[in-house]
């Protein structure tokens, strides 16, 4: 069984019918995870298999990229906060019967925090140096 | 005989409606500074003397102050602090707050959290390779071949 065929879930009524890919990327950014992450990796593509809107939808801002996009939170078993990690796949098309459904990204949620912050930082930085005048927080 | 007067009132239980009418002549509370705030502080014994007008004061007030600290009294062995008396109504006012800031934190971070994912996958999908894997290679990769077999039959 491979899963670039298409993948049937039978709901009872009407059986779905979509493809899994993962961004090799997305290999990398779980094998810097530990054992029982992975684990919890494995536990969600199996879940995703059975239910495609299994992840809450992103808020789609700019750079509006994230049209279609869900995540699930998830973390070590017995972790008492807040997930710390988030998995990221897109739904195509995003309404209706899926299709494929594209694994993007896993990562942990502070750094996303962090890369926003870094990443409006360069961009003030950016500003700031093509009017040198300007105020910059 | 006035000084009979004060010593027959004291003996009277303390209480509160009476207080408000008896001329206790309160303590005048200096001033102290409390986490940056600068708080009305008494002696532990001035508190416990004045401690019925006081509640009688706090209690009338029906409308929290912008600052919680400002009516507070800072109560402590020779001024110096350690216990603070606050008006409810500034308390519960102040739990709201911290609660209803909390959920906007959250909610910020929540939005900061979705931008962050947004340029990353811009940056990702600028300079991906184009090529994708299965389930089954991505399973394998990351050592977990052994889920592949609970995939849905299909």
């Amino acid at each position: 069984m491979s899963s670039s065929r298409k993948a049937d879930a039978d709901s009872g009524a009407t059986a779905r019918t979509y493809t899994f890919e993962f961004l090799p990327e997305v290999q990398a950014d779980a094998n810097r995870l530990d054992r029982d992450l992975r684990r919890a990796i494995a536990d969600i593509v199996v879940a995703l298999h059975d239910n495609p809107w299994h992840g809450e939808l992103m808020d789609d801002r700019w750079p509006h990229n994230l049209d279609g996009c869900r995540k699930i939170r998830f973390d070590k078993p017995g972790w008492k906060g807040k997930p710390r990690y988030r998995f990221v796949y897109r739904n195509e098309p995003s309404d209706g019967a899926v299709g494929s459904m594209l694994v993007l990204a896993i990562g942990r949620r502070d750094n996303m925090i962090a890369y926003a912050q870094a990443s409006g930082r360069l961009t003030r930085r950016e500003v700031a140096k093509r009017s040198p005048g300007a105020k910059t927080p | 005989m006035a000084e009979t007067t004060k010593r027959a009132a004291a003996k009277q239980p303390a209480n509160e409606a009476s207080a408000s009418k008896r001329s206790v002549s309160r303590p005048r509370p200096t001033s102290r500074k409390l986490a940056g705030f600068q708080t009305k502080s008494l002696a532990t014994t001035e508190a416990r003397k004045a401690l019925p007008q006081l509640v009688n004061e706090m209690s009338a007030k029906n409308e929290a102050s912008a600052d919680l600290m400002q009516d507070a009294i800072d109560i402590g062995p020779h001024r110096k602090g350690g216990a603070v008396l606050l008006p409810g109504v500034d308390l519960a006012a102040h739990v709201t707050e911290v609660a209803e800031l909390r959920a906007r934190v959250e909610q910020l971070e929540e939005d900061l959290e979705d931008a962050g994912m947004a340029l990353f996958l811009q940056e990702r999908l600028a300079t991906t390779t184009g090529q994708w894997l299965t389930t089954e290679q991505f399973l394998t990769g990351i050592g977990m071949e052994g889920h592949i077999e609970q995939l849905p039959e299909g």
